[in-house]
C-alpha cells in the first residue's frame, strides 16, 4: 500500500477516536448540567421562599403588636398589607413548584392553608380592636390564637426547608460522581489515541526509512563504478517506483560507458594521424616563410582560404585578415573591375595563368603592384575546388619602368614645345630628328621629315645653303650663330648650331636652333622711330618747364608772362625756325617777332571760369609735310592746348591773389578797430599781431609785443591756468570766456574773459590762433563789492539772531522767578487775603504767564536757523496726526472738524513742521466760524515744489492786511477778543523760509482764509 | 527707602531758584534732608567732606545746575563721575537751558538724566513729584558703602 494512503488512513482513524472521546465528554457534561438545573430551578427558589415566609411571619407579629399598642404610624391597613404579602409568597412558591414536581405541590398548598388561618385570626383581632376592646384583652387573644398558628407555620416552613436542603445535598453528590467518571473515561481514551498515533507513525517511518537506506547503499555502489548492481525494492509504493526508475537509469549508464571505451580507441588512432600531418605542415611552413613571394589558395568562388604569412610583408594584412576575402577586396575599385573579367575567364576555363599583373592596396593605403601566377586545384574526385598560386611584388620594377617612360615623354614634350625650330642633323645635313615647331613651319609632321636633307626642306635647294653654319662647325667644332634673310619663306632667320661630340671627340650629331627674327628686325626699326619722337617730346617739355619757371618768377606781371611764353613756343615745335606764335588776351597782344598769320595755323582758346577770355596761335611760315592734322603733329596740338589751359589757370590765380589782398585789408580794418583786445598768436604761443585797442589799454607799443611770447601779458597768478588752457587748446582748438588776469605795462591788473579759435591751412595744420579778450575788470570789482556787502549782511543777521537768542534766553530766568513766586503766593495764600489781593495776584500771574509764552515763542523764532540737524524725509501725514493730537483738547472743545487730502513726504525738519502746522491749525481753530467750523489740509505738486494749503471757514482776514499778519508782533485783533502772542505766523514764515519755500495768504472776511506754503521737493537750502 | 529721609544735595547759585525748589519739594510732599551749595568748588568739598563739611552725609541724589560760578556744572559732573566713591550717586542735571549742546555734553559725561526747569511753579512741582516717584520708588539704587560686590 502506498505510503500516502497509509498516512491518510492513520490520520482518519485518529480523527475517529478523538470524536468518540468527545462524545463521552459531552454526555458526562450533560448529566452534570441536568443536576445543576434542578438545583437552580427547584431547590434554591424553594429555600428562598421558605426564608421569606418566615421573615414575613415575624414582620406580621411585630406589626400586630405595634398596632395593638396603638402606635401612630401603624394602622390596620399596614397589618392587612403584611398579610397580603405572606399570601403572595405562598402563591408564588406554589406556582414555582407546580412547574417542577407534584409532591412538592401538596406541601406548598398546605403552607397556604396555614397562612390563611393566620390571616383570618388576625382579621378577627383587628375587628375587635376596632370595636374598642381593651388592649390587654387583645394581647391575650393574640397570645392564645395567633402565636400558635404562627408557630405551626414556622415549623412547617423549617421542615420544608430541610427537605430542600437534603435535595441539594443529593444533587451535589451526583454531580461529583459524574465528574469523576468523566475524567477517568477521558484519560483512558486519550491514552488510546496517543498510543495509536505513535504506532502509526513508527510503522510509516520505518516503511519509508528502510527503503531509503537501501537506495542510498545502491547509489554508493553504482557511484564506485559497478554498473551491474540493482537496487531492487519491490514494494508497490512510491519508494518502489523510485527504485525501479533508478535501476533503469543504471542500465542506461552502463550502455553509454561501453560506447566511450570504443571512442577512446578511435581517438588514439586519430592522434597518430595528426602527428604525421603536423610534420608535413612544418615542412610546408618553413618553405613558405623562406620564399619572398606570397602563397595563397582560393576556393571556386575566389575567396581566399589560405594566405601565407608573407602577405603581411607585401600588403600589410595578416593572413587572418585576408582569409575570407576575395582578391578584389584587396584592389582599388577600378582595378577590381578590370581584373574581375580576367579571373572569371580563368575560373571558367580552369586554366593556369602566369605573370598576371594587378594593382593591390596595401593596408596603409598605398598601391602595390603584384605579379600573380596560379594553378587550379582539384580534390580527390577530380572536382574543381579552387586555385592555388603565388604573388610577387613587382612595384619597384613597375616604378622603374614608369620613370623611364615618363622621362622619355618629358623629353619629347619639351622638345616639341620649344617654339624655336630645333633640328638634329648628321654631318651630311640629313635630318635625324625635328621638333614640332620645325615641322609646322614647313607644313609637315616631324616623322615625315626625318631622313631628308635640311637644306632641301628649309631652303628648297638641292645643295647646301651657303650661309648654313654647318661648314663652320665642321671646321671649328664650335657653336656658330648666323643671321640671314630666307627669300623662299620671306623671313629673317637666326640659326645657332652646336656640334655634339662623343668621348673620342668625333661628331655624333649637330643641333640647329632656328629662330624667326622678322619681328625683331621690325622692332628695331620702330625703336629708331620712337627715339626720334622722344627728342621731339623733350623739346616740348622744355618749353613747358620754361613756362613754369617763368610763372614762379616773383612779382611777375601778366604782360611779362604772356610775352615770355610767346617766345618759348617756337622751340617746342618740330621746325623752330619757321614757327611763330601769338597770344591775345583782353584786347592785348603778345607775339614773336617773326609772327605772320599763315594758312598753316594752330589755335587754342584761353578760358577763365568756363568763359573764353583769350587765344593762343601758332603758325608755320613755310609749307611742311602733312601729319596728323595739317602740318602739325597731334602732340603739338596738345601742347598748345596745354599752354592755353595753363595760361587760363595763371590768370585765375593772379585774380584770386588780388581778391585775397582785398580780403586781407578788410580783416586788418576789423582787427584794429575791434573794441576788445585782439591777438594773433603763432602755434608756438608767440604774439604775431595785436590790435590797437589792446595796445592802448595795456599801454604797450606794437613792437614791444610782436614776436614776444604770449606769457608776458599774463599776471603771474594766471600762468598755471594758462598752461592748462593752452594744453586744452591744443586738443580742442578753441575755448570761450575763460577768466584770467593780465598786466598792463605799468603792472596794473585787469581781469578779462578770454576766447580763442584757430585758423588752419589746407592740410589741417594750425597756422595761427586768434584770441579775443573782453575786459571785465570793472564788472569784477562790482562783484567783489557785492560779495563783501552780502557777507557783511550775513554777519549782521547772525549777530542779530544771536542777540535775540541770548536776550530771550536770559529773560527767561527773572521771568521764571516772578511767575513761579506769584504762583506760589496764589497757592499758599489763596482765600487767606482779601478779594482785592486775590484779584491783584491773578492779574500779576496772568501777566507773567503771558510774558513767558511770548518769550518762549520769541526764543523759538530766534532758534530757527540754528538747527544742527539736516533735513530728513518727513511724512506729513504723521506730522498732521501729531499736531491734531497736540491740539486735541482745543479741537474737541471748539467742535472744529479737521479734514485732509493725502499728504506727501518732504525733506524737512520734523519739529519745525509740527510747529508750523500747529500754529496754522491752532489759528484756524481760534478764529473759527460759528456754523460747522472746519479746516482742510491738502498738498499739490506745482513745478519743483509741494504747495500745501490750510483752509478754514472762519472769520477771514481783510486782504489789505494779508501781508501784515506775517510780521512779528502784528495782531489784527485785541487781546480781549482773541488771545495770542502775535509771533505765531512770523514763526511760520521763518520756518517755511528755512526750508526754502514761501508762505502767503488768500482770504475773504467772514468766508474764511486759506494759508498756502511751499516746500521744495528736493532738499531745500538752509537760510 | 521710605523709612528714612532722602538726602538731597542741591547745587544751585540762584537763591530764588533754591527757595523755589525747596517750596516745590514741600508742595510735592517729598520729605527730605536738603543740603545746598552755591558753586562747583563747594559741591566737591561737600562731597569729599573737606573743610567745613567734615561731617557731611553722603547724598542719595544730586540736583546739579549747569551755570555755576567758580567751577562749571559740567566740570563738577565730570569730577563726580570720575571719583570711585561718588560715581554711583545719581546726578540729575536741573537747569534752565534746553540747548542740544548742553544735553549732549551732559550725557557724554554720564549724567544720570537731564531736566529743563519748567517755567511755572506747577511744572516744577510735577518734576519734583516725578523725581520722587522715579528715583525713589521705581528705581533701585546701589547699596551704600560697597564699591564692588564680586560673586564667585
Amino acid at each position: 500500500m502506498k505510503i500516502n494512503t497509509k498516512i491518510s488512513l492513520g490520520f482518519l482513524v485518529i480523527i475517529c477516536l478523538i470524536m468518540i472521546v468527545a462524545l463521552f465528554a459531552l454526555s458526562t457534561y450533560r448529566g452534570i448540567y441536568l443536576e445543576f438545573d434542578m438545583v437552580k430551578e427547584n431547590v434554591i427558589p424553594g429555600v428562598i421562599s421558605m426564608v421569606e415566609m418566615k421573615r414575613q411571619c415575624y414582620q406580621i407579629t411585630y406589626d400586630l403588636m405595634r398596632y395593638l399598642q396603638g402606635e401612630e404610624e401603624i394602622n390596620e391597613e399596614e397589618v392587612i398589607i403584611d398579610l397580603a404579602v405572606l399570601e403572595k409568597i405562598g402563591q408564588d412558591h406554589l406556582e414555582c413548584k407546580k412547574l417542577i414536581k407534584d409532591e412538592d405541590v401538596k406541601e406548598a398548598k398546605k403552607l397556604i392553608k396555614e397562612a390563611g388561618k393566620i390571616k383570618s385570626a388576625i382579621m378577627g383581632i383587628i375587628k375587635l380592636k376596632k370595636q374598642g376592646v381593651d388592649v390587654g384583652k387583645l394581647y391575650k387573644k393574640q397570645e392564645e390564637d395567633i402565636y400558635p398558628l404562627i408557630q405551626a407555620l414556622s415549623e412547617q416552613i423549617e421542615e420544608h426547608k430541610a427537605v430542600h436542603i437534603e435535595a441539594l445535598a443529593k444533587a451535589t453528590e451526583k454531580v461529583h460522581a459524574e465528574y469523576v467518571k468523566g475524567i477517568w473515561l477521558l484519560l483512558i481514551m486519550a491514552s488510546f489515541v496517543l498510543l495509536f498515533s505513535v504506532v502509526i507513525t513508527l510503522v510509516t517511518k520505518s516503511s519509508i526509512v528502510r527503503p531509503l537506506k537501501v537506495l542510498q547503499k545502491g547509489v554508493e555502489v553504482i557511484g564506485k563504478g559497478n554498473l551491474d548492481y540493482r537496487v531492487d525494492i519491490n514494494t508497490e509504493d512510491e519508494i518502489g517506483e523510485l527504485s525501479r526508475v533508478f535501476d533503469k537509469m543504471t542500465r542506461n549508464l552502463k550502455r553509454t560507458t561501453t560506447g566511450i571505451a570504443k571512442l577512446t580507441k578511435e581517438v588514439a588512432h586519430r592522434k597518430k594521424i595528426e602527428e604525421e600531418l603536423r610534420e608535413s605542415r612544418k615542412r610546408f611552413r618553413s618553405l613558405v616563410e623562406t620564399t619572398s613571394d606570397w602563397i595563397w589558395e582560393v576556393d571556386r568562388n575566389g575567396v581566399y582560404t589560405y594566405a601565407s604569412p608573407k602577405v603581411e610583408a607585401l600588403l600589410g594584412y595578416i593572413p587572418e585578415e585576408v582569409i575570407g576575402k576575395t582578391p578584389f577586396n584587396l584592389m582599388p575599385a577600378e582595378e577590381a573591375e578590370r581584373v574581375t573579367e580576367l579571373f572569371r575567364a580563368f575560373i571558367e576555363s580552369r586554366k593556369s595563368f602566369q605573370a598576371l599583373e594587378n594593382t593591390n592596396l596595401h593596408k596603409d593605403g598605398r598601391r602595390v603592384v603584384l605579379e600573380t601566377s596560379g594553378v587550379p586545384i582539384f580534390d580527390d574526385s577530380g572536382e574543381f575546388v579552387g586555385y592555388r598560386g603565388i604573388d610577387r611584388d613587382i612595384t619597384e620594377r613597375k616604378r622603374a619602368q614608369e620613370e623611364i617612360r615618363r622621362a622619355a615623354q618629358e623629353w619629347r614634350t619639351t622638345f616639341d614645345s620649344i617654339t624655336d625650330m630645333v633640328s638634329i642633323h648628321d654631318k651630311d645635313s640629313k635630318l635625324l630628328r625635328v621638333n614640332k615647331a620645325f615641322a609646322n613651319a614647313f607644313g609637315a609632321e616631324p616623322e615625315e621629315l626625318i631622313g631628308k636633307a635640311c637644306y632641301e626642306v628649309v631652303h628648297g635647294t638641292k645643295k647646301p645653303w651657303p650661309e648654313c653654319p654647318m661648314k663652320q662647325m665642321l671646321e671649328t667644332k664650335k657653336p656658330v650663330v648666323v643671321e640671314f634673310f630666307e627669300p623662299r619663306l620671306g623671313i629673317y632667320l637666326e640659326v645657332s648650331g652646336s656640334p655634339i661630340l662623343n668621348e673620342e671627340d668625333e661628331f655624333v650629331a649637330f643641333v640647329h636652333v632656328t629662330k624667326d627674327i622678322t619681328e625683331r628686325k621690325r622692332a628695331e626699326k620702330l625703336l629708331r622711330q620712337q627715339t626720334h619722337d622722344l627728342s621731339e617730346r623733350v623739346k616740348e617739355i622744355n618749353c613747358l618747364y620754361g613756362i613754369s619757371k617763368l610763372m614762379e618768377t616773383p612779382d611777375i606781371i601778366l604782360a611779362q608772362i604772356f610775352s615770355g611764353i610767346t617766345n618759348l613756343i617756337p622751340s617746342a615745335w618740330q621746325y623752330p625756325d619757321i614757327t611763330c606764335a601769338r597770344i591775345t588776351f583782353e584786347g592785348r597782344q603778345f607775339n614773336t617777332n617773326n609772327f605772320k598769320k599763315t594758312p598753316w595755323r594752330q589755335v587754342a582758346n584761353i578760358t577763365i571760369s568756363g568763359k573764353k577770355a583769350g587765344v593762343c596761335e601758332v603758325c608755320y611760315l613755310k609749307k611742311k609735310p602733312e601729319f596728323d592734322e595739317g602740318p602739325f603733329r597731334q602732340s603739338e596740338r596738345e601742347l598748345l592746348n596745354v599752354i592755353a589751359e595753363r595760361l587760363g589757370k595763371i590768370i585765375q590765380r593772379l585774380k584770386g591773389e588780388d581778391a585775397l589782398k582785398e580780403s586781407e585789408s578788410k580783416f586788418r580794418h576789423f582787427f584794429e578797430n575791434e573794441p576788445e583786445y585782439c591777438y594773433i598768436i603763432s602755434p608756438e604761443a608767440e604774439i604775431l599781431d595785436v590790435n590797437d585797442t589792446a595796445l592802448k589799454a595795456l599801454e604797450y607799443e606794437k613792437k614791444e609785443l610782436v614776436g614776444k611770447p604770449l606769457k608776458i601779458i599774463y599776471a603771474p597768478e594766471s600762468l598755471p591756468k594758462m598752461e592748462e588752457l593752452f594744453a586744452k587748446w591744443k586738443q580742442t582748438e578753441t575755448f570761450r570766456n575763460e577768466e584770467i588776469v593780465i598786466l598792463t605795462k605799468k603792472g596794473d591788473r585787469r581781469t578779462v574773459l578770454l576766447s580763442t579759435s584757430v585758423v588752419k591751412d589746407r592740410d589741417g595744420k594750425i597756422l595761427y590762433s586768434v584770441s579775443l579778450q573782453r575786459d571785465i575788470t570793472e564788472g569784477k570789482r562790482i562783484e567783489e563789492e557785492l560779495k563783501r556787502t552780502l557777507a557783511e549782511l550775513e554777519r549782521s543777521n547772525a549777530e542779530l539772531e544771536e542777540f535775540a537768542y541770548v536776550a530771550s534766553h536770559d529773560l527767561q530766568e527773572p521771568l521764571r522767578m516772578v511767575s513761579s513766586y506769584l504762583q506760589l503766593i496764589e497757592r499758599r495764600y489763596k482765600n487767606r487775603l482779601d478779594k482785592d489781593a486775590d484779584e491783584f495776584i491773578a492779574f500779576a500771574v496772568d501777566g507773567a504767564t503771558r510774558m513767558q509764552k511770548m518769550i518762549n515763542k520769541l526764543l523759538l523764532y530766534s532758534r530757527i536757523g540754528k538747527q544742527s540737524e539736516s533735513l530728513k524725509p518727513i511724512d506729513c501725514e504723521d506730522i498732521l496726526d501729531q499736531v491734531v493730537a497736540n491740539l486735541a483738547a482745543a479741537i474737541q472743545e471748539s467742535g472744529v472738524i479737521v479734514t485732509r487730502d493725502p499728504l506727501p513726504t518732504v525733506m524737512a525738519n520734523d519739529a519745525l513742521l509740527i510747529e508750523l502746522l500747529q500754529n496754522l491749525i491752532g489759528n484756524a481753530v481760534k478764529f473759527r466760524g460759528k456754523k460747522s467750523p472746519g479746516v482742510h489740509v491738502k498738498a499739490e505738486k506745482k513745478g519743483s515744489d509741494w504747495v500745501f494749503s490750510v483752509r478754514d471757514n472762519g472769520i477771514g482776514v481783510d486782504p489789505r492786511h494779508a501781508g501784515l499778519v506775517f510780521q512779528i508782533f502784528q495782531r489784527l485783533h485785541g487781546r480781549s477778543e482773541y488771545p495770542g502772542t502775535g509771533i505765531g505766523l512770523a514763526i511760520c514764515r521763518r520756518i517755511v523760509e528755512y526750508h526754502g519755500g514761501n508762505i502767503w495768504l488768500e482770504s475773504e472776511p467772514t468766508k474764511g482764509s486759506t494759508f498756502y506754503f511751499s516746500i521744495p521737493v528736493a532738499e531745500g537750502k538752509k537760510s | 527707602m521710605s523709612a528714612r529721609l532722602i538726602k538731597v544735595l542741591l547745587v544751585e547759585d540762584n537763591l530764588g531758584d533754591v527757595r523755589l525748589t525747596r517750596e516745590a519739594f514741600r508742595e510735592a510732599k517729598f520729605a527730605n534732608k536738603m543740603n545746598v551749595v552755591k558753586d562747583g568748588m563747594e559741591a566737591m568739598k561737600f562731597l569729599r567732606r573737606e573743610g567745613n563739611y567734615g561731617r557731611a552725609l553722603r547724598p542719595d541724589i544730586i540736583l546739579l545746575d549747569l551755570n555755576l560760578p567758580k567751577k562749571d556744572g559740567l566740570e563738577v559732573l565730570k569730577e563726580i563721575k570720575a571719583d570711585e566713591n561718588l560715581k554711583r550717586i545719581p546726578v540729575v542735571i536741573l537747569t534752565t537751558s534746553s540747548a542740544e549742546k548742553d544735553i549732549l555734553n551732559s550725557y557724554n559725561l554720564h549724567a544720570n538724566c537731564y531736566i529743563t526747569k519748567p517755567a511755572g511753579l506747577d511744572g516744577l512741582i510735577e518734576v519734583v513729584k516725578s523725581i520722587k516717584n522715579f528715583w525713589f520708588s521705581i528705581v533701585k539704587l546701589p547699596p551704600e558703602g560697597e564699591k564692588w560686590i564680586i560673586s564667585l
